[in-house]
């Protein structure tokens, strides 16, 4: 009898284990990264009695969590891979929502200020058209500070959220050190039974930690696993952390990098090792959205800054002085490394303006020569300098030290530096500085046009520059034009052939010559005085909204900053695309796992009632074995 | 496969939550009427819009332009207009003084009304714009360009002249200098002028003039000679370095032909008188009003004084008839740039509606299409609404 009970009563212990398991099954439905678990039961080792096996009840061999390694690496790697494109497709969406609406993009009030410039072409004289000319180009300036705080702004909150993750990613490795050491303790203790919850618990940890960064988890036979970040860095060894650390760039104090100290307490920059995650996705936007948008933008200021002066130097104001300049000039900033020796110095101006490119630049030097790169192509020059490229002239001085580097940002600064330098609207110079005449004496038919300033440095003019007409003027038979005042002379001018014009350049200017000249006809080249009603300039200036006048003259400003729109455009909308993908894998991936680990109520539901059922009929084999028992001593009692 | 309750249930939301994000977006479609909410919605037709938008705005700047340039020319039109009134009228002055029935007294008086029109000419040449410029001053519009200098008019501007942008790639002149209009009139019959020698003391007077082929330009003199009175009157044409190039007997009314050019006397020269043939030169519409007025003023009555005044009246018509040229020639051009602008007002309003018809196309949401589309989207969020509340409400718990 003594078997049947204890048969019964091992059933009995067994099933309230498996049945406390479902509960606890159940208890964790909802619990993030639990993973359901089981009683797995054994029958006892049997007896040998009478010559035969006997059954000697049941019990619990293992309690087993529902685990598979791959699917929760796979879980773990999506994980980062989403938690990355759904940062960036965030960011990404609002930069395009910022740039959404075009009404607050630039390309308005590009179109205001050249409108206002035509105005003022067609009433040159007039000072209310010039004052709206200034006005609206306080707005273009205006437009450009705002576009370009808006990109700070976005800079600056990258600046905090940067800090926060890496907070966030020391907190979590110290939470899985400890854990590696509580699991570690108990499977010594349990002999090598797995701790089921702990791991869940460090295994949810990871998965935290990869929603921030991109992780490689080794395991030791300990039980306890060691996290890695980047090229190895680790992160997490045994039951000890080592925390990361932000700290402000070598060459921009204004951002955050993300590093290691080193002995010197210096902040190693692991930023491009580190992908993936949340800080991947943040570090990502910074380089491949934000940074090129920006110096887009400052592209366009540049290029406008730097074209429009142009045009309105070769012209004259109100006042009869050459036009000076109509936006302040910007330059390209060089930022120094803070490891240089400080001995070197680097200077870059900007030679051409269509030629710039928006890219930016690195300094090296290393074995006695400098070596520049192009951060976004990686094409490099290798030399002594100075160095010429895209319309950027570099030159270095002083005795550089191996490892003296500098960062050439060529335009990302400008949207914010660009700013009107006229104030006053007499100095907007919509006049041309030349003016031409013919003698009203002059018999022949004969008269210059199209007179353009190329070279405003000769003006204004010393003496009139006069051509007369001279039918021997290169020789006998050779006629052409004897020229006073500036060198160059005589031209050669055929009425015969050439009577429907003929182009000169003398000088600092170039002209057109038409008509059948009589010999001694006079044409003059004098100093515009006066010249009031000329809008010359004006027109030309109007010209520049739709001439192709950058990125090696194929894109007009409104074009250039189009590129811009349309970049961050396709940008925000792979962004969108990588998001959902990666959404969608991750989902799958999840659904995978869960499908091993995860609760079913309906699934825990019948089996409890399986092990009460069980349960029914073990306390019913102790209550027969009573009954036995009984009707044994009430055999017996006599 | 095996499904948690989890799962199940977050299928069920996500399934919700997408729905709810692609019907919201609809109706943003909707409310804003516009298919393209931000750039990454279709990032190519995003900078398409912005051209397009460009193009409008420049095509509304380039029509305020040619209103502009349509009231400028208006403007020198009318002017012009009452220049050539002007000038005809001096022209009927001119014919009426030439009458034998007219007197020295008469004629000044005539002269006196020239010289008022001389005033009212220099006063059409001054006008200025609503805006205060003067429109013949060429590039100094803010300076008065025709002024009174002795006896003359002198010209003080110089030969600019403004261009308007009305269309992406033209533009037109809105001004014409004074100089081209009222200073640089050919004299003469455009080739060539006669003039009576200073001296003379005939009846000769120039009759007409005309080209017979292309006009060697030269100075060139026609002398007359008469032996005796009884002989009959010779001439003879020299050119500038003396030369004799034509010469014979001659008789009233007789063509004289000679370096291309004809020349018609009526009268009688005497011996020694001459004529100046000379290479047509610019001279301005004042100097022509102020040679008639001076010629007016000291008219005679002697045969000699006579003939000075038919010549100098001939001259003068022949010069008039040149300024009015002139004055209508620049006038027409004015009229084909105003058409021109006209016209392109009209290019320009219709590139416009064109332009609003492409943005219209690439930005504007097809109703018909959204609201199809939210309408399905509403059903099918329903539906995954429903159909979440009926497979949360399963559960074998439920049986127990």
């Amino acid at each position: 009898m003594a078997d049947l009970l204890n048969i019964g009563s091992s059933a009995l212990l067994s099933l309230q284990r498996a049945i406390s398991t479902t509960g606890h099954n159940i208890a964790n439905a909802n619990t993030e990264g639990f993973s359901r678990q089981r009683v797995n039961l054994e029958t006892q080792p049997p007896e040998f009695a009478g010559g035969n096996f006997v059954g000697n009840g049941v019990r619990v061999d293992s309690v087993e969590r529902f685990y598979d390694q791959f699917l929760s690496v796979e879980v773990r790697e999506r994980t980062s891979l989403e938690a990355r494109s759904g940062t960036l497709n965030d960011l990404t969406s609002r930069l395009d929502q910022l740039i959404a609406d075009p009404s607050t993009g630039l390309a308005p009030v590009i179109d205001r200020f050249f409108g206002a410039v035509q105005d003022v072409a067609t009433n040159p004289s007039s000072l209310p058209e010039r004052q709206v000319l200034l006005g609206e180009a306080r707005v273009l300036a205006d437009r450009f500070h705002d576009l370009d705080s808006n990109f700070r702004n976005l800079d600056a909150e990258l600046n905090g959220r940067i800090g926060a993750v890496v907070a966030d990613i020391n907190a979590l490795s110290e939470s899985i050190a400890s854990l590696n050491g509580q699991i570690s303790r108990a499977t010594a203790r349990s002999q090598g039974n797995p701790p089921n919850d702990l791991l869940d618990q460090r295994d949810q940890l990871v998965n935290e930690l990869a929603r921030r960064i991109d992780v490689t988890v080794v395991e030791e036979s300990s039980g306890s696993v060691n996290v890695m970040i980047g090229n190895g860095q680790p992160l997490v060894v045994g039951n000890t952390a080592r925390a990361i650390q932000t700290g402000a760039s070598a060459v921009d104090s204004s951002r955050l990098v993300v590093g290691v100290a080193n002995a010197s307490g210096a902040i190693t920059d692991l930023g491009r090792f580190l992908r993936g995650g949340e800080l991947g996705g943040l570090l990502d936007f910074r380089e491949q959205v934000l940074d090129p948008a920006r110096n887009q933008l400052g592209l366009v200021a540049t290029g406008i800054t730097a074209v429009v002066n142009d045009q309105h130097r070769l012209g004259m104001d109100l006042q009869g002085s050459a036009g000076g300049d109509f936006f302040t000039p910007l330059q390209a900033a060089v930022g120094a490394f803070s490891s240089n020796s400080g001995l070197s110095s680097a200077s870059v101006s900007i030679d051409n303006a269509a030629a710039l490119t928006g890219d930016e630049y690195t300094l090296r030097f290393d074995g006695g020569l400098w070596t520049l790169t192009n951060r976004s192509t990686g094409s490099t020059q290798t030399g002594g300098g100075p160095f010429n490229v895209d319309g950027l002239e570099i030159s270095v001085s002083g005795t550089p030290s191996n490892g003296d580097a500098f960062i050439i940002q060529p335009t990302r600064q400008n949207a914010a530096l660009f700013d009107l330098a006229l104030d006053n609207p007499r100095r907007v110079a919509a006049a041309s500085p030349l003016r031409s005449d013919a003698s009203l004496g002059n018999a022949g038919d004969v008269s210059i046009d199209g007179l353009s300033v190329t070279d405003a440095s000769g003006l204004p003019l010393s003496a009139p520059v006069s051509l007369s007409f001279n039918p021997d003027a290169l020789g006998p038979g050779v006629p052409g034009f004897d020229v006073a005042g500036a060198a160059g002379g005589p031209l050669a001018y055929d009425p015969a052939s050439e009577g429907n014009g003929k182009s000169f350049t003398l000088g600092g200017f170039e002209f057109t010559v038409s008509g059948t000249p009589q010999t001694g006809d006079t044409l003059t080249v004098v100093n515009n005085t006066n010249g009031s009603g000329d809008n010359r300039n004006a027109l030309a200036l109007a010209g520049l909204q739709t001439s192709n006048t950058l990125l090696g003259g194929s894109a007009s400003f409104q074009d250039t900053y189009g590129n811009m729109v349309a970049d961050i455009g396709v940008q925000a909308r792979q962004a969108q695309s990588n998001s959902r993908t990666d959404g969608v894998l991750l989902e799958q991936a999840v659904a995978d796992r869960e499908s091993v680990a995860g609760v079913n109520l309906d699934e825990e539901a019948a089996n409890l009632i399986r092990f009460q059922q069980a349960y029914q009929g073990a306390a019913q084999v102790i209550a027969v074995a009573d009954q036995l028992f009984q009707t044994l001593l009430a055999a017996t009692r006599r | 496969m095996r499904m948690s309750s989890v799962q199940i249930f977050q299928q069920g939301i996500s399934a919700i939550l997408m729905q709810q994000a692609e019907a919201a977006r609809t109706e943003q479609q909707l409310a804003t009427g516009r298919r393209i909410l931000s750039p990454s919605d279709d990032p190519a037709a995003a900078t398409q819009i912005m051209d397009i938008t460009e193009d409008l705005e420049r095509v509304d700047q380039f029509q305020r332009n040619a209103n502009a340039a349509e009231g400028q020319l208006a403007l020198e039109e009318t002017v012009l207009a009452d220049a050539g009134t002007l000038i005809q009228r001096v022209r009927e002055l001119v014919v009426q003084a030439n009458n034998a029935t007219q007197t020295p007294e008469t004629r000044r008086n005539i002269a006196i009304e020239i010289e008022a029109r001389i005033d009212e000419l220099v006063g059409l040449a001054n006008t200025r714009d609503a805006g205060g410029e003067y429109i013949f001053g060429g590039f100094q519009s803010q300076s008065q360009p025709f002024f009174r200098q002795g006896s003359d008019v002198a010209y003080a501007g110089d030969d600019g002249q403004r261009f308007v942008q009305v269309g992406n790639s033209v533009q037109v002149a809105v001004r014409d200098s004074g100089a081209d209009v009222f200073m640089r009139v050919p004299s003469g019959n455009g080739t060539f002028s006669v003039a009576p020698g200073a001296g003379n003391s005939g009846t000769a007077v120039i009759d007409a003039t005309a080209t017979t082929g292309p006009f060697a330009s030269d100075d060139y003199t026609i002398g007359f000679s008469q032996a005796t009175p009884a002989d009959p009157v010779t001439y003879q044409v020299t050119d500038s370095s003396a030369t004799a190039i034509a010469s014979g007997t001659y008789s009233e009314g007789q063509a004289l032909e000679f370096a291309g050019a004809r020349v018609i006397l009526k009268g009688t020269p005497a011996a020694g008188d001459t004529f100046e043939v000379r290479p047509s030169r610019s001279q301005d519409i004042f100097g022509t009003l102020r040679d008639i007025a001076d010629a007016l003023n000291t008219s005679g009555t002697t045969p000699a004084e006579q003939a000075d005044l038919n010549n100098a009246m001939t001259i003068a018509l022949g010069d008039l008839d040149q300024a009015l040229g002139k004055v209508l020639e620049v006038r027409s051009d004015v009229g084909v740039r105003l058409q021109h602008v006209q016209s392109q007002l009209d290019v320009n309003e219709s590139f416009n509606l064109q332009l609003q018809e492409t943005l219209s196309g690439i930005r504007d949401l097809d109703f018909a299409e959204a609201v199809t589309r939210f309408n399905l989207q509403l059903t099918a969020l329903e539906a995954a609404q429903q159909s979440f509340a009926r497979m949360q409400g399963l559960s074998l718990f439920n049986f127990l």
